[in-house]
């Protein structure tokens, strides 16, 4: 059959063919015959959503750089695509070569969220793999993930061979070597398998044996054939030397984030206890703004954007961020390029930083206090007071602006109705504020909006002992919520999103290998981008937790005990174990923890740098 | 400033750039080519460049249209070729000149449509195109604004070209463009299918020119 024909008879027949087609300006095409390694590199979402990924594009590139290797993009086709290509038996292929990924000798999926679990098992099998590991008897194509939550991979542990821990930059390039002197030598994908255990950055789980104890919780995690008992993620120790592409693949649907992007930072000195990016990412790392800008001039040149965004955690904890606004706004204002700074800190604004960001950036502002309460946010260690968010709001409004975006959890641990009070006071605050300034905006009213999340605990976080809040109870809050701001002024919005994704989030995150089983019989039911709600489909996943007798509330609801042995105790990303449980420890005595600029609290990450980190 | 129009070929997989994309990748290209041309003015400026005649996604086409107003004093080769340098595969400036007419006087695009029926036998079908193309009238229901109403086709619709192949059947179309009245091949398909109780395996077009009232070419 002839899959490149079959192809363009259903592209015109789909919405936004364009996801599928290829031949954007920067992709990258080889010749086939001249390379070693074929390398399909998947997103398990739209292409919208995977196009605007950093760490994708930098992968992408990187592996292209190298003369043997190709490395071609997959992204998890839309309903309507996936339907045609069912029916035409027309198995995923890569984009650049619409070639069938089941023929490349490496697949690797990047893990963002755990909502995307469904959608790996569905893109093996539209690839035409059978989706267990074991299953795949050939050693290629292997498949392999990494990202976020590879932290805690468990849940996917029987359908993934290789998982890679931490960053991909130097890890990577050591995996295709080793495929491809495997390839060479002809080796089982069992001796490829125990090779690559022994590199750091990379863990084999089907070299591990877990046991459990009659109450469910796990006896022991044992490695087996000289597997490492702890395998360690990779990190970047040279920032300024890391590769970093020059250009990106320029798509021609608009993508969620379709911008340049220079990366400033890698880690948060920060410390929010509720927050997983801020310890799985340490130690905190910076570039220097030399290397920023030439890195964002030449993507400018190269992509032709109109926009580029400052990316990292926290870019406002950039110790030189004054330094590099000075080099980029010059060149970036001549060519009417957008500087766009994301991911602000509400207490990072100094009054030139704001002038120099008001000059770049005129919508709305948004700032995360998470907590309502002082007391609340010195329990999740979100350092920040009323005064500082009233006096960031009082400058922002002196300089024009008159809608604010406030980012709030629900369902915290030590949470009380105060505290969910405490959020509609904090909106009400700084509508107040508002109309107290005469200096304020003339003629226009103001607009906050309370944007609200529910708390999910997460691995290698303070909060990962925590039990989540049951629907019900976060059902009761956010009632709680809706009567008391209605008792308050019409200026407060509030957004409130779905508690379901929530819970399942938090069994997924914090599951361990029973739920395989769930995952894939959810996958059987028809799950699929999870992530989105026109395809969510609660049900779905509550039959498959019953059919597998599985009780989510076991992984999600339930406080687990310092001295358990949870489901990624094996796995070292440097911060310890001991600190995050000194940390539950604070937190449960409303007790604060400097930020690694002022003090260090000696988390561990320091260990993967081999010195002091700042 | 000085208006220039951009004449370009949209191929392979640049087919499947819709009209609302083409305009942001032109954008880009003409950044990318560092050929400065006059911006919009005011909260958000951007390029100012028009469209002559939207083309379907899926459409190739041989003779597009993008105009511009230059604002130094590049040799139009030159524009041409920085352009070429910048685009994407599948989109390919053949020359940039003065423009001469405006594009409200487009009046009539070629198509040359390859298409394949499902089910029946080549022949057979080519035929019944073919009757169906030469009747007397060709009532269609036309989707616009205003809600459909119902119009005959037949003064819209020139059959230029024919030959019916092995498996597929080619035609080469003249119909209605322009602002007062724009006749869509897939439209003249739909209302062929429905009439004929016809199904299409596929159908690939191609826009191969564009006539102005005059009957000279615009592009
Ligand atoms: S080792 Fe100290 S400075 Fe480094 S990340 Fe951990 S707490 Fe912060």
């Amino acid at each position: 059959m002839n899959w490149k024909l079959e192809v363009e008879k259903i592209l015109p027949r789909v919405q936004k063919p364009a996801r599928y087609a290829g031949g954007e300006l920067n992709s990258v095409v080889k010749d086939p015959a001249g390379v070693s390694l074929r390398f399909a590199f998947c997103f398990p979402d739209l292409y919208e959503v995977g196009m605007s990924h950093l760490g994708m594009k930098i992968l992408y590139a990187q592996a292209n750089e190298r003369p043997d290797t190709w490395c071609e993009r997959v992204f998890a086709p839309d309903a309507d695509m996936e339907a045609l290509m069912r029916e035409r038996g027309i198995p995923l292929f890569g984009l650049e070569s619409r070639d069938p990924i089941r023929e490349f000798d490496l697949i690797g999926f990047t893990l963002q969220y755990e909502m995307s679990f469904t959608t790996v098992l569905n893109m093996l099998d539209l690839a035409g793999l059978p989706v267990r590991s074991a299953q795949r008897g050939a050693a290629f194509p292997l498949v392999v993930a990494g990202g976020p939550c590879t932290c805690n991979p468990e849940p996917l542990a029987d359908f993934v061979d290789i998982f890679v821990l931490g960053e991909g930059e130097e890890v990577n390039p050591e995996l295709y070597d080793l495929i491809i002197a495997a390839k060479k030598e002809g080796i089982s994908k069992g001796e490829l398998l125990r090779r690559a255990s022994l590199i750091q950055g990379l863990y084999v789980p089907s070299l591990y044996d877990v046991s459990y104890k009659e109450d469910g919780t796990i006896a022991a995690v044992t490695a087996r054939e000289g597997a490492p008992a702890r395998p360690a993620k990779r990190i970047i120790r040279d920032m300024d030397g890391v590769f970093y592409p020059q250009n990106f693949v320029v798509p021609f649907v608009e993508a969620v984030h379709d911008r340049a992007m220079v990366e400033v930072l890698r880690g948060c000195i920060r410390g929010c206890r509720f927050c997983q990016a801020g310890f799985i990412y340490r130690p905190f790392r910076e570039k220097s703004p030399q290397v920023i800008d030439r890195d964002g001039r030449s993507l400018c040149e190269t992509t032709g954007y109109d926009e580029i965004s400052l990316s990292s955690l926290s870019t406002s904890d950039y110790s030189r961020l004054e330094e590099l606004l000075d080099k980029m706004l010059p060149w970036s204002e001549k060519g009417s390029i957008n500087l766009s700074l994301p991911s602000l800190r509400i207490d990072g604004f100094s009054p030139k930083l704001l002038e120099q960001i008001a000059k770049v950036r005129k919508s709305g502002l948004t700032f995360a206090p998470e907590a309502g309460t002082q007391r609340m946010r010195d329990v999740i260690n979100k350092n920040i007071t009323e005064e500082e968010i009233l006096s960031t709001c009082r400058t922002a409004f002196e300089g024009g602006y008159c809608a604010v975006k406030l980012y709030f959890m629900i369902g915290l641990p030590t949470e009380t109705e105060k505290d969910i009070e405490g959020i509609v006071d904090l909106a009400q605050k700084v509508v107040d504020l508002f109309y107290s300034l005469p200096d304020r905006p003339r003629g226009k009213g103001v607009a906050v909006t309370v944007s609200l999340a529910s708390f999910v605990p997460k691995p290698f976080t303070p909060f990962q002992y925590e039990p989540q809040d049951t629907e019900e109870m976060l059902r009761e809050k956010q009632h709680h919520m809706i009567s008391y701001v209605a008792s308050k002024s019409k200026k407060i919005r509030i957004n409130y999103h779905e508690s379901k994704t929530s819970h399942l989030e938090a069994v997924l995150a914090r599951g361990d290998r029973r739920l395989c089983a769930v995952v894939e019989q959810a996958w059987k039911n028809g799950c699929r981008l999870d992530g989105w709600s026109e395809h969510f489909d609660h049900q779905r996943w509550v039959d498959a937790f019953a059919a597998c007798h599985v009780d989510g509330g076991f992984y999600a609801n339930r406080t687990r005990p310092y001295d358990e042995i949870l489901p990624w105790d094996h796995l070292d990303y440097g911060v310890t174990k001991s600190f995050l449980t000194r940390e539950n420890q604070k937190a449960h005595c409303d007790a604060t923890t400097p930020n690694c600029r002022l003090q260090c609290s000696g988390c561990g990450a320091n260990k993967l740098l081999g010195r002091a980190c700042l | 400033m000085r208006p220039v129009r951009v004449f370009y070929t949209k191929k392979d997989t640049a087919k499947y750039i819709s009209h609302l994309d083409i305009n942001r990748c032109f954008q880009r290209a003409i950044r990318r080519a560092g050929v400065s041309i006059w911006y919009t003015e005011g909260f958000n400026p951007h390029a100012y460049i028009t469209f002559a005649l939207p083309l379907s996604l899926g459409y190739e086409s041989e003779c597009e249209t993008m105009d511009m107003r230059l604002l130094d004093e590049m040799p139009l080769e030159e524009v041409k070729e920085r352009l070429n340098r910048a685009l994407p595969e599948g989109l390919r400036v053949y020359r940039v000149a003065e423009p001469v007419e405006k594009p409200d006087a487009i009046l009539w695009a070629d198509y040359r449509v390859v298409l394949a029926a499902k089910g029946a036998e080549p022949g057979q079908a080519a035929e019944k195109l073919r009757e169906y193309l030469s009747r007397e009238t060709l009532p269609v229901i036309k989707r616009t604004k205003r809600g459909e109403k119902e119009i005959d086709l037949r003064p819209y619709l020139q059959l230029l070209e024919f030959s019916a192949g092995e498996e597929e059947t080619e035609l080469l179309l003249r119909l209605a463009a322009g602002g007062e009245m724009n006749v869509n091949p897939t439209l003249v398909l739909d209302s062929f299918c429905g009439a004929c109780g016809m199904e299409l395996e596929y159908v690939k077009v191609a826009r191969t020119a564009v006539w102005d009232k005059k009957g000279e070419k615009f592009a």
